[in-house]
């Protein structure tokens, strides 16, 4: 029976066996997992903070505008994309397990799921990540209405 | 071969299973959430809309599932990491109460905010009081760092017909209110478009509003007369704030006259 720590080519899948590199063991499956653990522990974190901001921000409507005004610029919209990263990993990730714990139950395909979904993130990071950094948003309000206005 | 597959849903707890069930609705929400606020134009930074999608009762039930969902989802799996690493039982207790209350406060904070949203009504008269200043409540900055200066009468103009559109959902031509669009490429012809809709407001605000009782109050603007009334005040606070800084520009340039006007004259030899 193939046990990825145990084959031929556990010596190249993994780099730091057990007793050197702690208890995970490095290969493709294990590397989602440790991903998995990492953004949902990202993304509880901003939640907390998340929660107090929209609090602070929730006083008056001058307090809401400081907000985004802040969050505008760069260290929080390179925050911002870090956030979408790891919602889209988190969430796409955890639509993989729900499809491995309740679909399809045999490990036939796994790796080529998880390579499929790291696709699928890239290409909706790439298409996300552009209008996040030109403010795409909110760029010229219904310009194409009122010409002149492009 | 093994003629059993592997499953990973071998104990059968509930907290595996609501971590799932969690998961399927918290991709919904917090996507659709993530898409509303960076994706779409309506997060524009006046806050008008972020506040009308607080005063309306079905969102406020969706950001009440959300943030209950997500606490809940993200605290349990915080909870079945450190239980990964083993505590010793007499940490684990006090570890596990630790981080739920923490749960508890954050909901409990979030929940008040989601339940005493500021007042249409007043983030409305905050902004057109303003007039949309620049820097201070003019959308996020292009990738330029500049913010938008909302006091430019095109860029006013814009963004009162993206407000007009949003509420009349089609009922109101835009060339109606704005004027045939097709020629607006100049100072003058952008002036002319603001001129069409100040007399369109005013042609507005001359009809009777609408009764106390068929207004829609979960709407940003519940009738064209409202619309008016707050474009009015736009309109009147940006004018006045674009007259100042004309004033102030050309009192700056006859100070600046004046000096030239003392300086000596440039003579090429040089005089001690």
């Amino acid at each position: 029976m193939y046990h990825p720590d145990r084959g031929p080519r556990s010596a190249v899948t993994n780099p730091f066996p057990s007793q050197v590199g702690g208890a995970y063991r490095w290969f493709t499956g294990s590397l989602a997992y440790v991903l998995h653990r990492v953004t949902g522990l990202g993304l509880l974190v901003f939640l907390f903070f998340h929660i107090l901001s929209i609090t602070k921000a929730n006083a008056t409507p001058e307090s809401y505008d400081l907000m985004i005004r802040r969050m505008q610029e760069t260290d929080f919209k390179i925050g911002e994309l870090a956030l979408f990263a790891a919602l889209l990993f988190h969430g796409l990730n955890g639509l993989r397990i729900l499809y491995v714990d309740f679909v399809a139950i045999r490990t036939t395909y796994h790796k080529q799921v998880l390579w499929g979904l790291t696709a699928l993130t890239a290409l909706l990071f790439i298409a996300g990540a552009y209008p996040l950094i030109m403010h795409l948003n909110v760029q010229p309000l219904l310009a194409d209405v009122l010409p002149g206005g492009k | 071969m093994s003629s059993t597959p592997y499953v990973s849903r071998r104990s059968g707890s509930n907290q595996w299973l609501m971590q799932r069930v969690s998961a399927i609705l918290l991709v919904g929400l917090a996507f659709l959430h993530f898409a509303i606020q960076h994706f779409t134009s309506d997060a524009v930074s006046t806050g008008l809309t972020v506040a009308a999608r607080l005063n309306n009762v079905w969102w406020q039930a969706y950001y009440a599932l959300f943030i209950t969902l997500a606490l809940y989802h993200g605290i349990n799996g915080l909870t079945g990491i450190i239980r990964d690493y083993n505590p010793r039982p007499h940490l684990r207790l006090p570890i596990e109460l630790i981080i739920w209350s923490a749960a508890a406060f954050f909901g409990g904070r979030a929940i008040i905010n989601i339940a005493s949203p500021v007042p249409v009504a007043e983030v409305k008269a905050a902004y057109a009081a303003r007039g949309f200043p620049a820097g201070v409540s003019s959308g996020n900055p292009p990738a330029s760092g500049k913010f938008y200066d909302f006091r430019t009468e095109l860029r006013e103009l814009l963004l009162l017909q993206h407000y007009l559109g949003k509420y009349t959902h089609g009922e109101v031509k835009l060339s109606e209110a704005f004027g045939p669009g097709d020629k607006v490429v100049d100072a003058s012809s952008v002036a002319a478009a603001g001129d069409t809709f100040d007399r369109w407001l005013n042609v507005q605000l001359a009809v009777m509003p609408p009764a106390q009782d068929a207004r829609d109050r979960h709407a940003l603007f519940s009738s064209t007369y409202e619309f008016a009334l707050w474009a009015k005040d736009v309109r009147r606070a940006n004018a006045t704030a674009r007259e100042l800084a004309d004033a102030t520009a050309h009192q700056r340039s006859e100070l600046i006259l004046g000096r030239l006007h003392q300086m000596p004259a440039y003579s090429p030899v040089l005089s001690h």
